[in-house]
């Protein structure tokens, strides 16, 4: 008897597993279901049910767009978003002025709202979410109050307030969870001792993942022929120089542990430089 | 024992599967699923012979043209990989879970028994202890993890309680993102 021919499977180019299991993963709404919608809209349709919006064949009989507009509808809509709707809120959260100059960009991108939608969250950011696929799915919008390096108020750098929340990106299944990651943020300050004695303080030395305090603390030694030792305070661990080291400090630390520029900061009387 | 932390990396001896071990390999496989015994042989030539690779002391992984296709632990059946199941999904014993199980398979859960009796799921009552079978879900179409029985299918029903079947490999564990081992 002849063997029958292998099946060709699909697999989800993000996430690798068939798509009918991608919204047990982590990244299903910001990344499987654009990336399933470009590659096999068709598949996507079949899924999922939802994707009338972008699939361009059906959109010439879906009279929805210019109907479900009013707002009390949007609230309580548990109907997919149609592009207007989409657009809407698109603009509604990033750009307000734009609202009125929709029906011409939607009758420009006519066909191809995909493409439309993925320029705009290049430009603008994350998409607002459907309420539909909240309810269907139960997806959680991601609160985006990642700080990045310009932008950090001192106060936070002085704190040593250094984490964010990210997806481990591997896990499936119900023990998806975000965790809390840190980035490396290194804050260099200094102390009065004496009339003209200083002491160099380092802070967030262990958000870094190459430096190990204990070596860094012998190098510091090394480097500025003077007492250096760790310290903890509150939770958190300093490195204490003996003397005024902050410049010099600083510019070890980016060369000897191969710590970003950007990564490191200076504390000057209460204003925070990036070391140079 | 699972493949949940598995790495390509994990592999050692690569080794040439011995002809009487492959023989050993298909008739084991046969014997728990009968629907592949008119097709094994293509699907497993004797030329060229599967390698054999050793996964920590007690796991062996076979590959064929360096794509797994088998696994065998000291104490467990003879089971295909996902990927393979994949590629031919009729000719495998099989059972069905019902919706809810599917999120705690694919974090990595063994099957409890009412995932196997609830409404939405099929489980053949013939199947006996230590029987293998490839897992579906309601409502998909693909296989989403391998296993065995842990309690006969009987007992599975009339119990209603604890776990039935013991998953070894599911989707998106660390031998399915193991594509090819060099």
């Amino acid at each position: 008897m002849s063997c029958p021919a292998p099946l060709s499977i699909i697999y989800c180019s993000k996430c690798g597993v068939p798509p009918e299991y991608c919204p047990f993963g982590p990244d299903f709404q910001s990344h499987c279901m654009p990336a399933l919608i470009r590659e096999h809209p068709a598949l996507a349709q079949q899924l999922y049910g939802t994707q009338e919006a972008t699939d361009p064949k059906s959109d010439s009989d879906d009279p929805a767009p210019t109907a479900s507009k009013t707002v009390s509808e949007e609230t309580t809509n548990l109907e997919p978003w149609t592009p207007t709707e989409r657009l809407t809120a698109f603009y509604n959260k990033y750009d307000p002025t734009k609202i009125p100059s929709i029906p011409t960009i939607l009758t420009k991108y006519s066909g191809k709202e995909d493409a439309l939608f993925t320029a705009l969250t290049v430009k603008y950011g994350d998409e607002p979410l459907d309420p539909y696929l909240k309810v269907k799915y139960g997806i959680v919008e991601e609160d985006d109050e990642e700080v990045v390096s310009e932008g950090v108020s001192g106060l936070k750098l002085a704190q040593g307030l250094a984490t964010k929340k990210v997806f481990t990106g591997k896990a499936r299944g119900t023990s998806v969870k975000s965790v809390e990651k840190t980035c490396t943020r290194i804050v260099i300050s200094k102390s009065k001792l004496q009339k003209k004695k200083w002491q160099t303080i380092v802070i967030g030395l262990e958000t870094s993942p190459t430096i190990k305090l204990k070596e860094a603390s012998q190098a510091f030694r090394k480097r500025f022929a003077g007492s250096s030792s760790v310290k903890d305070v509150a939770g958190r661990k300093e490195v204490i120089i003996q003397g005024d080291h902050v410049e010099e400090c600083g510019r070890f630390i980016v060369e000897k542990f191969k710590v970003k520029k950007e990564e490191v900061w200076i504390d000057e009387d209460g204003e925070f430089v990036n070391v140079c | 024992m699972s493949f949940k932390r598995f790495q390509s990396s994990d592999c050692s001896t690569s080794t040439p599967v011995k002809a009487s071990v492959q023989r050993y390999l298909k008739s084991s496989l046969v014997e728990s699923n009968p629907l592949l015994a008119p097709h094994i042989d293509s699907l497993i030539p004797k030329k060229p012979p599967l390698t054999a690779y050793k996964v920590t002391s007690f796991l062996t992984l076979y590959t064929l043209n360096s794509l797994p296709i088998l696994f065998e632990t000291r104490d467990g059946p003879v089971l295909p990989t996902l990927r393979f199941v994949h590629q031919y999904p009729t000719l495998f014993t099989s059972c069905r879970v019902d919706s809810g199980a599917i999120p705690f398979i694919l974090g990595g859960a063994n099957i409890m028994c009412p995932g196997l009796v609830n409404p939405g799921s099929e489980l053949n009552e013939d199947y006996e202890i230590g029987q293998s079978v490839v897992v579906y879900a309601e409502g998909k179409e693909h296989a989403l993890a391998v296993g065995h029985l842990k309690m006969g299918a009987k007992e599975i029903k009339e119990v209603n309680k604890g776990m039935g079947c013991e998953v070894a490999h599911f989707i998106g564990d660390g031998l399915f993102e193991t594509k090819s081992i060099e």
